[in-house]
């Protein structure tokens, strides 16, 4: 089953944002609006404008306000996108050429920051203080979290808890504040509201955990990257951090990654045919599948609803993701 | 003598380091510079009004998060080298987040307090500045006029709007002029150095001549001056310490460039 068919009535509402973020990223500079449009145009899930409307469905759901919290999200997203391209120094993105590499690294750098500006203009029409403090932590725990993944770059020892700290602050607050401004911007109660976040933390958590998963087991193809390019980029994932228990991985890893030498496509391989002999790709599958299992759990205290159903439905298409 | 010695500039400047402390940011990357003009102008100014002091001190610090935050990713790399070593790649990286990180202090900051307007204002500020960077970025003058002006914006436009909001300083317009006289005696000085200057080296490419430009600058800085001092001025009597207070700023920024000037 297809993701989108599990929020298909929403179709309407997430065609009504896609306008509005493309009316609000046409900046008066062609340059500024070409780099942002073209950023828009090339796709992507609008997973966070889903999670924004599933959690106003919980209240009373007034498209208008539902807009202007699932656009300034999107473009926090786009924003965070843009610079992480210089970030990474990343030529593709979504099939496309990135803005850094359509132009370079101070476009990319100004289109970033005006679409974070835009996001914050339209946000502040909301007055909900709650909903501002929740998004304003999250901005500043993403960078934080992303600040993290550079400093524990090649530390191979690092622990569980670092790792699920780390994608906590990288990918599931925003989710989470997705959900949870959704609610807030359409009166839902607080307790449900926080209900929604911390479905939306566990969904976050899992979802990260199993692109981790992927990043060895799936194809180039499928990845639009080479297998193994985290692991390759220093980035100590779940998998990893549970193959390095095994001392024959734990060593190859050492010894591969020990001085300035670049890795070449031999030794990445070697790596994970290894690791895919180690129970690493099962155990993370596990404590994914703990994760989601508590989304669930969450779910199981709200309201029922049509949303809910499709809360579950996002649910169980995450654990069935296979790339 | 500038209030640079102030008690309460001294805490605003501390707890501004205290909040953009990170010890792994701090470690790889030198610690942006806080820009002393446009602190010592926003307190100097945001001293008149009557708002709560924590409020003043809030503002200041949420326009100088965000003045760090551009200035941060001004300075990332054009373009990143093929050969780049592990240490610059990493400096890179943590000047985008650290720009990332400060435009979320500012944001963070203002929302514990509910000022939203305040935050939607220094937001179109930044909106704007991006789209006057773009401009300067893509040679978009023809002049020097045009580029001092478009200068002027982007190096003024966070202060004078915060300021405009605080509603104490009845001619902003002189907070321009300020922030213009700054622009052109770096420029000056930068022209004379025979070092790049970024608005001059776009007008040289422009096909301005070069030799006219420290004569051309010259004028304007003399005319700048003297835009300044009627403001200063026709300040009205009641904002008699903020008179005193500008006169000092303007004053040191012209004695501060002459020193450097005669250093170099």
């Amino acid at each position: 089953m297809k993701l989108a068919k599990t929020y298909n009535y929403l179709k309407k509402d997430l065609d009504y944002i896609e306008k509005a973020v493309d009316k609000v990223i046409q900046a008066d500079h062609p340059v500024l609006r070409e780099a942002s449009t073209h950023l828009l145009m090339a796709g992507g899930k609008r997973i966070r404008p889903v999670f924004v409307l599933l959690g106003g469905q919980f209240g009373n759901y007034d498209i208008e306000r539902m807009s202007i919290v699932a656009t300034s999200i999107e473009l926090i997203h786009m924003a965070s996108l843009v610079h992480d391209d210089v970030i990474d120094d990343a030529e593709i993105r979504r099939g496309g050429p990135t803005i850094k590499k359509q132009y370079d690294n101070k476009v990319a750098m100004y289109t970033g920051d005006y679409l974070l500006a835009r996001s914050l203009e339209i946000i502040t029409t909301l007055k909900e203080k709650q909903a501002h403090q929740t998004l304003a932590k999250t901005i500043v725990e993403v960078c934080i979290g992303e600040i993290e993944q550079i400093k524990d770059k090649h530390v191979w020892d690092q622990s569980m808890r670092t790792y699920l700290r780390r994608i906590r602050r990288k990918t599931a607050l925003l989710i989470a504040t997705s959900c949870k401004l959704g609610a807030i911007a359409a009166g839902v109660k607080e307790k449900d509201a926080n209900r929604l976040f911390k479905y939306g933390y566990y969904i976050g958590m899992s979802y990260q955990i199993i692109d981790d998963i992927l990043d060895f087991t799936s194809s180039e193809k499928e990845l639009g990257k080479p297998a193994g390019n985290d692991l390759l980029q220093g980035n100590v994932t779940l998998p990893v951090l549970y193959a390095m228990k095994y001392p024959a991985f734990n060593s190859l890893v050492k010894n591969t990654f020990t001085g300035s030498k670049s890795v070449n496509e031999e030794q990445m391989r070697l790596l994970i045919k290894l690791l895919k002999q180690t129970d690493a790709i099962e155990r993370s599958y596990q404590v994914s599948d703990m994760y989601l299992r508590k989304a669930l759990h969450v779910l199981d205290k709200l309201p029922d609803h049509r949303s809910k159903q499709s809360l579950i439905g996002i649910a169980t298409y995450i654990g069935r993701r296979r790339s | 003598m500038l209030p640079t010695s102030n008690v309460e500039l001294n805490k605003l400047r501390s707890l501004i380091e205290d909040k953009i402390q990170h010890d792994y940011v701090d470690e790889i990357i030198q610690k942006p510079a806080i820009d002393e003009t446009k602190l010592v102008l926003l307190y100097t100014i945001m001293k008149q009004s009557n708002l709560p002091q924590s409020t003043k001190e809030r503002y200041i610090l949420s326009t100088i998060f965000v003045q760090l935050a551009l200035d941060i990713h001004e300075i990332v790399p054009i373009k990143n080298d093929r050969n780049e070593s592990s240490i610059s790649q990493k400096k890179r990286q943590l000047m985008v987040l650290a720009g990332d990180y400060y435009s979320g202090l500012f944001y963070s900051l203002l929302s514990e307090t509910e000022d939203f307007e305040v935050i939607h204002i220094l937001a179109t500020a930044i909106k704007e500045i991006n789209e006057y960077k773009m401009r300067f970025y893509y040679n978009e003058i023809t002049s020097v006029d045009e580029a001092i002006d478009l200068l002027m914006k982007i190096e003024s436009l966070l202060i004078s709007r915060i300021l405009k909001e605080v509603q104490v300083l009845p001619e902003l317009a002189l907070i321009e002029h300020i922030i213009s006289l700054i622009i052109l005696l770096r420029e000056k000085h930068l022209l004379i150095s025979n070092d790049s200057s970024s608005v001059f080296t776009n007008l040289v490419t422009l096909g301005g001549s070069r030799q006219d430009l420290p004569t051309k600058l010259e004028s304007i800085i003399e005319e700048k001056i003297k835009s300044i001092e009627k403001y200063i001025n026709d300040i009205p009597i009641q904002y008699a310490e903020l008179k005193n207070d500008l006169k000092k700023i303007v004053g040191d920024i012209i004695e501060n460039n002459t020193s450097i000037a005669k250093e170099g």
